[in-house]
């Protein structure tokens, strides 16, 4: 039973843009929030999104860790808590794996982290986290192929609670507009 | 800041986008303009509609800009279009890098100072990354310091304040 009842909207858009989900089982496990992204939720962090500064600078990267978008960096962002690099994402007693993923570039878009049932979790970008087999999403273009397995002795730290939620209703408030007195 | 300038509604008419925080008027511009509370104009052939009010100080008459506006529903429509456009598209991209390249997202920041109180108001209402579009519009950074969305929000929200873009 997912801790959050699934939402019928956050789901057709994942499986929209990540066509793969279509024909795979997997579990949706919380709702949409934009506050954290892939790679902060594989390393169990969902307060912030890693990802190196860009014009503005808003996300969390990782101190000395330089800022070109490359693999080589994001497993250097991973290696700041404690993942080293490893063989296989195949389930091994005392460690805690994650998954980084790569477009055609060789560039990250997309971590995964093992549970301890051997499954994977992943948070779809600004979307719902799932929990997945590893199969489930490899390749898909969204997604990208596996660029590299990392580990670290478990059991991690617990997860942080999620942030807060990041979506308003609509009409929270509008731009007030000064009108010209009547004389 | 207070700055004396000797037309300043003609000069912000004709530069919309250098705007003090505050002008103090001088007592020989066009009377017509000076009214008890507020003055608003729009720049011809643009959306541009400018808003400031106006207290009278006794050398003259201070002017703090309220909000600077989209007065034309095209252009907000359009904004808008954008912004779900790149908001749906971009929702399960988790590199910032790869979601501000979108064609939406740039065709925003394309707008110029006109979609700076549409991000903001948009911001506001529905937060996401609209920061990288502020900052390539406006050359500021309030959120430089931040690491949370929210908290980079917070500070975009409030340098909306101070510029008058927003109340």
């Amino acid at each position: 039973m997912p801790p959050h009842p699934p939402d019928p909207d956050a789901i057709a858009a994942a499986e929209r843009f990540i066509p793969a989900l279509q024909e795979a089982e997997y579990e949706p496990q919380s709702p949409r929030n934009k506050g954290y992204n892939c790679f902060a939720w594989a390393a169990r962090d969902s307060a912030r999104c890693w990802d190196p500064p860009g014009l503005a600078d808003w996300t969390y990267w990782p101190d000395g860790v330089p800022t070109w978008e490359s693999l080589e960096n994001y497993r250097r962002a991973f290696a700041t808590v404690g993942f080293e690099d490893c063989d296989t994402g195949d389930l091994e007693k005392g460690f805690e794996k994650v998954a980084i993923f790569v477009d055609a570039e060789n560039v990250p878009i997309h971590a995964a982290r093992q549970l301890p049932n051997g499954r994977w979790t992943s948070k779809l970008g600004k979307g719902i986290d799932i929990e997945h087999d590893f199969e489930a999403l490899e390749g898909d273009p969204a997604i990208g192929n596996l660029g590299c397995f990392m580990q670290r002795p478990s059991p991690g730290p617990p997860p942080d609670p999620p942030g807060p939620l990041l979506v308003l209703p609509r009409d929270a408030g509008r731009l007030t507009i000064p009108r010209e007195k009547d004389s | 800041m207070k700055t004396l300038v000797k037309n300043p509604l003609e000069q912000l008419v004709d530069e919309p986008d250098r705007r003090s925080p505050c002008v103090a008027f001088q007592t020989d511009w066009d009377p017509g303009y000076r009214q008890p509370y507020w003055a608003r104009w729009s720049k011809p052939k643009t959306h541009y509609e400018t808003v400031v009010y106006l207290k009278p100080v006794p050398d003259g008459i201070l002017a703090a800009p309220a909000a600077f506006l989209v007065a034309d529903p095209p252009e907000r429509k359009r904004f808008e279009d954008l912004a779900s456009e790149w908001e749906a598209e971009t929702e399960f991209m988790s590199r910032q890098s790869q979601a501000v390249m979108h064609a939406a997202y740039q065709r925003i920041i394309g707008m110029g100072p006109v979609a700076v109180p549409l991000l903001l108001e948009r911001l506001r209402d529905n937060p996401d990354n609209w920061f990288w579009a502020l900052t390539a519009i406006t050359g500021e950074d309030p959120g430089k310091d931040s690491t949370t969305l929210m908290d980079a929000r917070e500070a975009w929200l409030e340098w909306g304040r101070e510029q008058g873009f927003i109340e």
